[in-house]
């Protein structure tokens, strides 16, 4: 198995799809970076660097307060506000600086808006062809016709996406460490952050920066694996990679569309691609269907998960190979 | 050769692919160290029969066995002894030629790289085998693909239309390495073409194959003796025709000229001065008789009743 698995990484590295990927990862990264660094010297001119961080926190609350009153909004964007407001006081009442920057800061931000497009776009790009592309190109006819059951080849492509994502998310956070803690510094791993995992109560608690990183990044990842699942699924099913990424795209972006208009829709929490924002429960914002819990996107997403894997499975082995 | 175990043996195989029957209740056997030929007009199945001896899919009916292991049932075994190019060899051309080979030999235990070099040099390619597959031509790819058909030391190797965009040099080259590899190693090839002149050049036996059935296997020389001609030419052709009738069957052929004076016949070895005589008896000028070996177009034209074979 493992000499299959390394010989679908030389697959995946030698087209340099994954080079494309981690270019892409660098970009974004640098941008997201230099916009934080913009915003903050904003921050520092409108205020001034030796204003208290308290009062600079009051004055957010009080602007953002008017902008709920004053604003027609729908009515996900209004809870939206509601939370965040409610979160700025608990800081002040904590005598926490939310807004304390450095590389773990950044890698948290980063984590908490990720999870639900750009990340699942980095896996499908790297596991649409995994399969597909192998048939479309003839090349299966060889892989297929070796004393290797085919179930087993299947298994080291499916694997070798899971190791494609995990490696995407460490990518993602030491690129995030790097650039923010070269920007910012590289402290705040244990300033406390707030986070509500509406598991038990509605309370919020505070826990140190690394560890809401850790939980954020396992998320994403879980996350990340079911659309390389789904992915997978299709590049078993589909011919042409494009179709495939096509498919995925469309599914993906529909999604980030319905988590906001969605709330009046019930059975839209069953899709899988609401369910991609598991960072959101960690940050406390409401979830796009009232109701939906952190267990039942996590549940949500491993069904759809297992199921297309299951499938992927059984119509591989079946196939015919024309 | 015939008492031996098969390497090789189809029994019985159909095919329906999505309610279109395409293969049907097709039979054969390859036996240790032959050339088999897999003779027929292009869409007339030999493809789909040679992706299910390999197992790329699935026979609706009957059942292949490779050394004795189903292939549906034992494929790993099945696929152990048997070594493949279907349709063309496709590889991955961002790899090198080295590069392909080594992902086959990291897939099947027990190859080493000792084998690798072995088959390279087998086919010719030590000068360009770490060069991009990207940068090979089709008769290096042609080379490579057998390559890794070899890697394994199989007891069946499938070439699929190998002549396939060689040129005339290639092709003779080809044939004489199949050869080589049947009468050295004892390799039992199955070569399937469209290609009549070169099934005939180098195969022991042929199956004739058209429409998704087999029309007759036998050995090349046995299937051109057995259809041997008998051509006549005797003026006037009309008066000739009955007499030569009453001993022999007339064939008529598809290149047959209306106005030509030649008729041709089935050649049943029996004594023609007898019918000479019966001629000449009857005031008719025999100019010619000959006795001819048919080309396998003539046999596959006679087997199709007139479809041609391209
Ligand atoms: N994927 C497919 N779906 C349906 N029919 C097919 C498919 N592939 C081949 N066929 C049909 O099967 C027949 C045999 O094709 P093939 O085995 O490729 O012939 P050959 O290799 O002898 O040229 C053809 O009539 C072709 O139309
Ligand atoms: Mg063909």
């Amino acid at each position: 198995m493992i000499n299959l698995i390394y010989n679908e990484w030389i697959k995946l590295v030698r087209k340099k799809r994954f080079y494309v990927v981690g270019l892409i990862v660098i970009l974004f990264i640098g941008m997201f970076a230099y916009a934080q660094l913009v915003q903050e010297r904003n921050a520092e001119e409108r205020f001034g660097s030796d204003v208290a961080w308290e009062e600079q926190l009051e004055e957010e609350i009080g602007s953002l307060e008017s902008r709920l009153e004053d604003t027609e909004m729908p009515e996900g964007f209004a809870e939206n506000f509601a939370a965040q407001i409610e979160q700025q006081r608990v800081y002040l009442e904590e005598g926490v600086n939310p807004n304390e920057t450095g590389a773990a800061m950044f890698l948290r931000m980063f984590l908490d808006n990720s999870g639900d497009l750009f990340i699942p776009l980095l896996v499908v790009v790297v596991t649409a062809d995994l399969v597909s592309s192998e048939r479309s190109s003839g090349t299966i006819k060889m892989l297929l016709t070796r004393p290797v059951e085919r179930w087993r080849i299947l298994l080291s492509k499916y694997l070798t996406m899971v190791l494609s994502v995990s490696l995407i998310v460490l990518f993602i956070s030491l690129v995030s460490i790097v650039i923010a803690g070269s920007l910012f510094g590289f402290g705040g791993w244990t300033q406390p952050i707030i986070t509500d995992f509406s598991l038990s109560s509605a309370e919020l608690t505070m826990i140190p920066h690394w560890q809401y990183i850790l939980t954020a990044a396992g998320l994403t990842w879980f996350a990340a694996v079911a659309v390389g699942s789904l992915t997978f699924l299709l590049s078993v099913l589909l011919k042409g990679t494009a179709a495939v990424m096509g498919f995925m795209l469309a599914a993906l972006i529909s999604g980030t569309i319905l988590s906001v208009f969605v709330s009046n829709w019930e059975t839209a929490k069953y899709l899988f691609m609401v369910n991609l924002n598991l960072t959101n429960y960690l940050s406390g914002q409401p979830p796009p269907v009232e109701g939906m819990t952190l267990l039942f996107s996590i549940g949500v997403l491993f069904v759809w998960g297992a199921l297309a894997t299951l499938l992927a499975f059984r119509r591989f082995q079946t196939m015919d190979m024309l | 050769m015939t008492e031996e175990r098969p390497v090789l043996s189809v029994q019985n195989v159909s095919k329906t692919i999505e309610k279109t029957p395409i293969i049907h209740d097709l039979s054969f056997d390859l036996y240790p160290g032959e050339v088999f030929g897999f003779l027929g007009p292009n869409g007339s199945g030999k493809t789909t029969t040679i992706r299910m001896i390999v197992g790329l899919i699935k026979p609706t009916e009957g059942a292949v066995t490779i050394s004795g292991h189903d292939v549906q049932k034992q494929f790993v075994q099945a696929m152990q002894n048997i070594g493949s190019i279907v349709e063309n060899p496709e590889m991955y051309d961002y790899l090198s030629g080295w590069e392909n080979l080594k992902q086959y030999q990291r897939m099947i235990p027990g190859i080493t790289e000792k084998r690798m070099h072995e088959v390279i040099k087998l086919v010719g390619m030590t000068n360009r085998v770490h060069d991009l597959v990207r940068t090979y031509s089709l008769g290096m790819r042609q080379r490579l693909g057998i390559a890794q058909a070899l890697l394994n030391e199989p007891k069946v190797l499938i070439l699929d239309e190998p002549a396939n965009g060689l040129d005339p040099k290639g092709i003779r080259e080809m044939r004489e390495f199949i050869r080589t590899l049947a009468e050295e190693e004892g390799l039992s090839v199955l070569v399937s073409s469209h290609l009549l002149s070169e099934i005939q050049l180098m195969c022991d036996r042929v199956a004739i194959i058209s429409k998704g059935r087999i029309l007759a296997v036998d050995h090349v020389d046995a299937l051109l003796a057995e259809k041997g001609r008998v051509i006549w030419q005797a003026s006037p052709a009309e008066k000739a025709r009955p007499i030569i009738a009453k001993h022999l069957q007339v064939i008529e052929t598809a290149e047959q000229q209306p106005e030509a004076e030649q008729i041709v016949t089935l050649d049943d070895q029996s004594d023609l001065a007898i019918v000479n005589e019966a001629l000449v008896a009857a005031g008719v000028k025999v100019h010619l008789i000959e006795r001819r070996l048919p080309s396998l177009e003539d046999l596959f034209l006679d087997l199709t009743g007139g479809e041609s074979i391209d």
